[in-house]
């Protein structure tokens, strides 16, 4: 047997598994920074923006109101955004609770909710009127 | 038998070096369908800050400002005409892509909704939209929107602008 071809032999499979390994890792750093650019692209942070604008300020301009007043128009609201989201295939929802002092709402919570196929999101704000929401 | 042996590994080092430039080249080709969107992100992102421009629940005087989101709906009548500070406005936030202005709200049971600028959208057009809040009571008194019974108060408005290059 011819030892030096051998040898030849085994120093380009080596050479060649490094390779093959460099472009395998190499291939996976593209795919991992182009799925990262595209899942900020895709994540809808202008709905939920959206979604904190009308629960900032939409239910803010209820604040007044009794309590049953303020609850009746916040569910109007929450309603058609439902409605509107459903339409395009979206849940997204403004649910306000514990508002309070019943003769004139002062403060209230609200829940958000975003839900579609790629994203799942919630957050629960305290807003209280001349204060906005935290 | 050396022969033998001199070809086997001459082929297997070929097969090897070919594994690996088809690995190298295969992988770095990848393509993601979904990066057609790439091209559309820039117009998209404007259609989406037009609307969060014009979103502007502040009142002068008790009303709305003209050239707000709020200030057009509340403006309009039967026909839909929106008032021109508006379009003015809009005009310039948006050029000089074309665009077309579009406008839903819950009634009933379903969803009805309008072309307030009715223009044709070519095939590669994108769009946003944007949610507002309106009481009843700050709709003019011509408003389809103000005596209707089977639409709730306060009215959720949904604004969608789709923008195309011309």
């Amino acid at each position: 047997m011819n030892e030096k071809g051998q040898m030849l032999i085994i120093f380009s499979l080596i050479v060649a598994t490094i390779l093959a390994a460099l472009s395998v890792l190499h291939a996976q750093n593209i795919l991992a920074g182009m799925q990262t650019s595209r899942t900020l692209m895709v994540f809808p942070k202008d709905e939920i923006r959206n979604l904190k604008t009308i629960a900032e300020e939409g239910l803010m301009q209820f604040c007044g109101l009794s309590v049953d007043q303020f609850y009746e128009r916040a569910d109007n609201v929450s309603k058609q955004v439902r409605r509107l989201y459903s339409q395009r295939g979206v849940y997204g929802d403004v649910v306000a609770y514990f508002a309070t002092p019943s003769g004139g709402v002062e403060c209230y919570n609200v829940k958000l909710v975003y839900i579609s196929g790629e994203v799942k999101y919630e957050e629960n704000l305290q807003c209280c009127e001349g204060r906005g929401c935290v | 038998m050396k022969a033998q042996a001199f070809t086997l590994e001459g082929v297997m080092a070929s097969l090897l070096l070919l594994i690996v430039v088809y690995t190298f080249f295969q992988s770095s080709l990848v393509i993601s369908p979904m990066w057609s969107e790439l091209s559309d992100a820039q117009l998209r992102l404007l259609a989406q800050d037009t609307l969060k421009i014009l979103d502007n629940p502040d009142k002068v005087d008790g009303n709305y400002i003209n050239a707000t989101l709020q200030g057009m709906i509340s403006q309009l009548n039967s026909s839909f005409e929106p008032n021109p500070e508006f379009l003015y406005a809009l005009d310039r936030v948006t050029f000089p892509a074309d665009y077309r202005l579009e406008l839903y709200w819950v009634e009933g049971g379903g969803i009805n909704g309008t072309a307030i600028v009715d223009n044709d959208p070519t095939p590669e057009a994108v769009g946003g939209s944007r949610f507002v809040v309106i009481e009843k009571d700050d709709l003019s008194s011509d408003s389809p929107f103000k005596n209707n019974p089977e639409i709730s108060d306060p009215v959720v408005f949904e604004v969608r602008l789709i923008l195309w290059r011309p």
